[in-house]
């Protein structure tokens, strides 16, 4: 399957997506890459990897064609499966990470590793690897395309009105495929409807307000390995179902 | 005076840039709040009503011009905030730098630039400047904000909260900013309030202030109703107000005033 969250910032992203992406690995055979494109740190540590911080290589891309066709490819030689098994960083579960790197200087620096990253993503379109990204918060990189890889681009919510204003927002982006919501922390009954109302968005999921998160948070530790059974990991089990359901 | 107010994303930091803004305000300064998120939040926690938010026009790129010497406003500062800005409740006066509202509008590059330009022409010691930042890093790797006087990081007691602003920190580090503070929020114990302190002595940030958590403030957005005219949540505005002073926003002679919300 391919997916994106996205959602405001600090909605919870990337402890769904972490625990989404494990979940998954566990279920299923093939591989699971998580795409972390945010360029501060995140989803390393929802997933259980120590390392944070994995520029990919710039010179696995290279420049094809003649002007004015040119375009950017993987280097001849190298398949997108060999590109991952080299520079992903290996996580539990099998889970393999794809980042570009974490912000140092001026963005600018990050622009050749950040081509890099999409040319490889590009390519693992031709696999039958499962694909989970995890964006920056807020409304940028979603309409720059950055979630174009994804048939199913789900928007994580909390029932606030900030979280589900930048929902209603994200609803206006047009994926190939689905957009769909996850009400996140949620509290009462009437969250996910809420979120469902406000955004006009189908709410698939909905992730129950649990203190087990807060702590694992605290700790830097995965939740999944923090609190394997908690009442959250339960509720990202039953939205892999769903979602594996309709991708299917 | 040119305050940034930047973090992870939601650790707050709308919440507090409207609070500062607003105290500040109400002790007689005259305001600026910069809404500088594409994804904006600011007027709705500064208590502006949907409708004159609605009429918040983004800053047009062509506001800003190459002149000797760099980039610069091409009207003067006062004509730009009484064209662009909206009154918000106490005085505070509201601009926002615009968002992308499709895909593939291109870039953001020159929002940027009106900011930072914005930014520039600002700088006064009776103004207070309030910039609510996105979380992002963009702000501070392009160095729109370069023209500020303080940085605050806006940290909560976790791990990523905090590496976040660690690394923010190094880029702040890269612009010539004078000050740079982290405030503590949604701080629920003194164990919480320990984290950010040794985080903040191990890496050499000054800890201005505090904030403690309060389900008030939940309520209180819940209901869209800003922080500062919400009673339960009087602990948040008084540590807002305290962290305010140590940077030299004094809002001492802050006092109540009945909500202006809805008018």
């Amino acid at each position: 399957m391919r997916v994106a969250f996205v959602g405001k910032g600090g909605a919870g992203k990337s402890v769904i997506a972490g625990t989404f992406c494990r979940l998954l690995a566990r279920a299923d055979d093939r591989p699971v890459v998580a795409i972390d494109s945010d360029p501060m740190p995140g989803l390393a540590h929802s997933l259980g990897v120590p390392s944070t911080d994995i520029p990919l290589p710039p010179d696995i891309a290279e420049q094809v064609g003649a002007d004015p066709d040119t375009r950017w490819v993987l280097r001849d030689g190298l398949t997108a499966a060999d590109a991952v098994e080299r520079y992903a960083a290996g996580g539990p579960d099998g889970v393999r990470l794809l980042q570009f790197g974490k912000l140092r200087g001026h963005v600018r620096a990050l622009g050749p590793s950040q081509r890099a990253f999409r040319v490889l993503i590009d390519a693992l379109e031709g696999t039958d690897w499962h694909l989970v990204g995890d964006l920056p918060g807020g409304t940028r990189q979603p309409f720059f395309g950055w979630a174009s890889f994804a048939d199913i681009v789900i928007v994580v919510a909390e029932a606030t009105p900030s979280s589900m204003l930048a929902a209603r927002r994200l609803a206006r982006l047009a994926p190939s495929g689905r957009l769909v919501a996850v009400a996140n922390k949620v509290v009462d009954a009437g969250d996910a409807e809420r979120l469902g109302r406000f955004s006009a968005l189908p709410v698939v999921g909905s992730v129950p307000a649990d203190p087990e998160v807060q702590a694992a948070e605290r700790a830097g530790v995965a939740l999944l390995d923090a609190a394997p059974s908690s009442p959250a990991v339960e509720a990202v089990g039953s939205l892999l179902e769903s979602i594996g359901a309709e991708a299917r | 005076m040119r305050l940034a107010i930047a973090g992870k994303g939601g650790a707050g930091k709308t919440t507090i840039s409207a609070t500062v803004a607003r105290l500040a305000a109400r002790s007689g300064r005259s305001v600026v709040a910069i809404d500088a998120d594409a994804n904006p939040n600011l007027s709705f926690a500064l208590g502006v009503t949907p409708g004159r938010a609605a009429s918040l026009e983004p800053l047009p790129a062509s506001l800003v011009s190459r002149r000797v010497g760099g980039r610069g406003l091409t009207e003067p500062v006062a004509d730009v905030l009484t064209r662009y800005s909206v009154l918000a409740p106490d005085g505070v006066q509201l601009v926002g730098m615009g968002s992308p509202a499709h895909a593939d509008e291109g870039c953001l590059c020159s929002a940027h630039a009106v900011v930072s330009s914005l930014l520039e022409d600002l700088g006064s010691p009776e103004r207070l400047v309030v910039v609510d930042m996105e979380a992002s890093p963009e702000h501070l790797s392009r160095g729109t904000v370069r023209h500020v006087d303080a940085v605050c990081m806006v940290a909560e007691p976790y791990y990523r909260s905090l590496e976040t602003v660690r690394r923010m920190a190094a880029l702040v580090a890269e612009l010539p900013v004078e000050r740079v503070v982290v405030v503590a929020n949604k701080v629920r114990s003194s164990a919480d309030e320990q984290a950010v302190s040794e985080f903040c002595q191990r890496h050499g940030f000054e800890l201005a202030g505090v904030v403690p958590w309060n389900d008030e403030v939940v309520a209180a957005d819940r209901q869209r109703m800003p922080a500062i005219d919400w009673p339960g949540a009087a602990p948040l505005v008084a540590a807002v107000a305290r962290f305010a002073g140590e940077l030299g926003v004094d809002c001492g002679a802050a006092r109540p005033r009945k909500p202006m919300v809805g008018r």
